[in-house]
């Protein structure tokens, strides 16, 4: 986790959020972003939302659509053509999920890719209370993304 | 006694004769007399003129600027002042044209997208739960653009013969007004741009400068330079393309001029 890229949002109710990328594929440039809130008094750590970031695309915006993500990613081969975000290839005997999203180059996942991608995930929530985010989850708009990308340096092709 | 009146009637006719001569002598004197006489009341009669005190020329000139201060929100107004009463251009069209201009870059969110964003596609679900997909841009407001460039190429414009300079200034807004877009709608600052030319006396003047630069003349090699500069300098905003736009402002009276000191 980089501390270094935590800024600050805030909720309905005026409670600080903070975000942070969480890299699970670097060459495929596949992030977990992680919002939380802290209370300091009981230091204690909410989740509050969890979204994908595939390149330059926000794949899903609600932790229900992020869980299924991950349990597509998690089942792999045994998933079928039901599957919402994958669908699965093969080549050569080697069977690889493919992203479906409208992307200039398709992207590829390999099994180990795969399994290394679902335990980073589950090592993310480690040390975070999953109390709030099923009844309070963090609703994000466009604009409030927007900026929250535009202040994270996000929106830039090279990073100044 | 005829002897006495012989005498007497001598001494009448001496006296006849000095009275005579007396009076002319008399006579002769008299003109002069009166003439310094005369000389000499005229003098006494002419007042003495009081002694002029000038007063110093305090107040300054007055001049019909617009009122820049409360017409323009945005830090344009500063622009205007550099411009236009710093150089004293208030020569007219380019006054009222160069102010026309102004006022629709203050009035409209125009945006010149940054050219290292990335675009970012978000599939987000609403509040009734439907998936929406929009796009996420870095972007610049043309109004910073335009004050930013045309502060770095004035120096450089002031090199020019005034008819000359004034020209290049409004090619500088015709230029970012080509750039930017009105919440991404591409169509739209076209015939924005032909319609502020339209009425304009040197229009022409001005398609030169824009094909000059358009082929990246070296004369104009400071405002491409203006244009870099103002780029690293202007700060980037967040745009997303699911905004609702507001309706373009169109200007159809100028505002009036007010004399205004200096």
């Amino acid at each position: 986790m980089a501390y270094d890229q935590i800024i600050k949002i805030y909720d309905e109710d005026g409670i600080e959020l903070k975000i942070v990328p969480i890299a699970l594929n670097l060459d495929k440039n596949i992030y977990l972003l992680h919002i939380f809130e802290e209370n300091y008094n009981i230091k204690k750590k909410y989740i509050r939302n969890e979204l994908i970031l595939i390149e330059e695309q926000i794949l899903t915006s609600t932790f229900s659509d992020t869980v299924h993500f991950m349990e597509e990613l998690f089942l792999f081969d045994v998933g079928n053509n039901q599957n919402k975000y994958f669908e699965i290839s093969q080549y050569k005997n080697t069977k690889n999920l493919k992203l479906k999203i409208d992307n200039e180059n398709s992207i590829f996942i390999s099994k180990s890719e795969a399994r290394s991608m679902y335990k980073i995930y589950n090592l993310a929530f480690v040390g975070y209370s999953m109390a709030i985010v099923l009844e309070n989850e963090f609703k994000f708009t466009p604009q409030i993304l927007t900026k929250l990308l535009h202040d994270n340096n996000m929106l830039l092709k090279f990073k100044k | 006694m005829s002897l006495l009146v012989l005498v007497v009637s001598v001494l009448f006719i001496f006296y006849k004769t000095y009275r005579f001569y007396a009076n002319k002598s008399e006579k002769k004197i008299e003109p002069k007399q009166a003439q310094s006489l005369e000389k000499k009341q005229n003098i006494e009669k002419i007042p003495k003129e009081p002694e002029q005190i000038y007063r110093l020329q305090t107040h300054k000139m007055k001049y019909l600027l617009y009122d820049a201060r409360s017409d323009l929100k945005s830090d344009l107004k500063y622009l205007y002042y550099e411009v236009i009463v710093n150089n004293f251009w208030i020569n007219e069209p380019f006054h009222s044209k160069f102010y026309e201009i102004l006022l629709m870059f203050d009035r409209n969110e125009l945006m010149v997208v940054d050219k290292n964003t990335k675009v970012i596609t978000m599939n987000i679900r609403d509040s009734n739960n439907k998936m929406i997909k929009s796009k996420a841009y870095q972007v610049f407001e043309a109004k910073n653009i335009v004050e930013v460039t045309i502060d770095e190429a004035m120096s450089d414009i002031l090199r020019f013969e005034k008819q000359e300079a004034q020209t290049i200034v409004i090619a500088i807004c015709i230029i970012v007004l080509e750039k930017s877009l009105h919440y991404l709608s591409r169509e739209m600052p076209q015939w924005i741009i032909a319609d502020l030319l339209k009425n304009y006396e040197h229009a022409n003047d001005v398609k030169c400068i824009l094909d000059l630069n358009d082929k990246k003349d070296h004369r104009l090699f400071f405002v491409q330079k203006a244009f870099q500069e103002a780029f690293q300098i202007c700060e980037t905003e967040p745009y997303n393309d699911s905004e609702t736009s507001d309706p373009f402002y169109i200007l159809k009276k100028l505002p009036p001029k007010y004399l205004r000191e200096i």
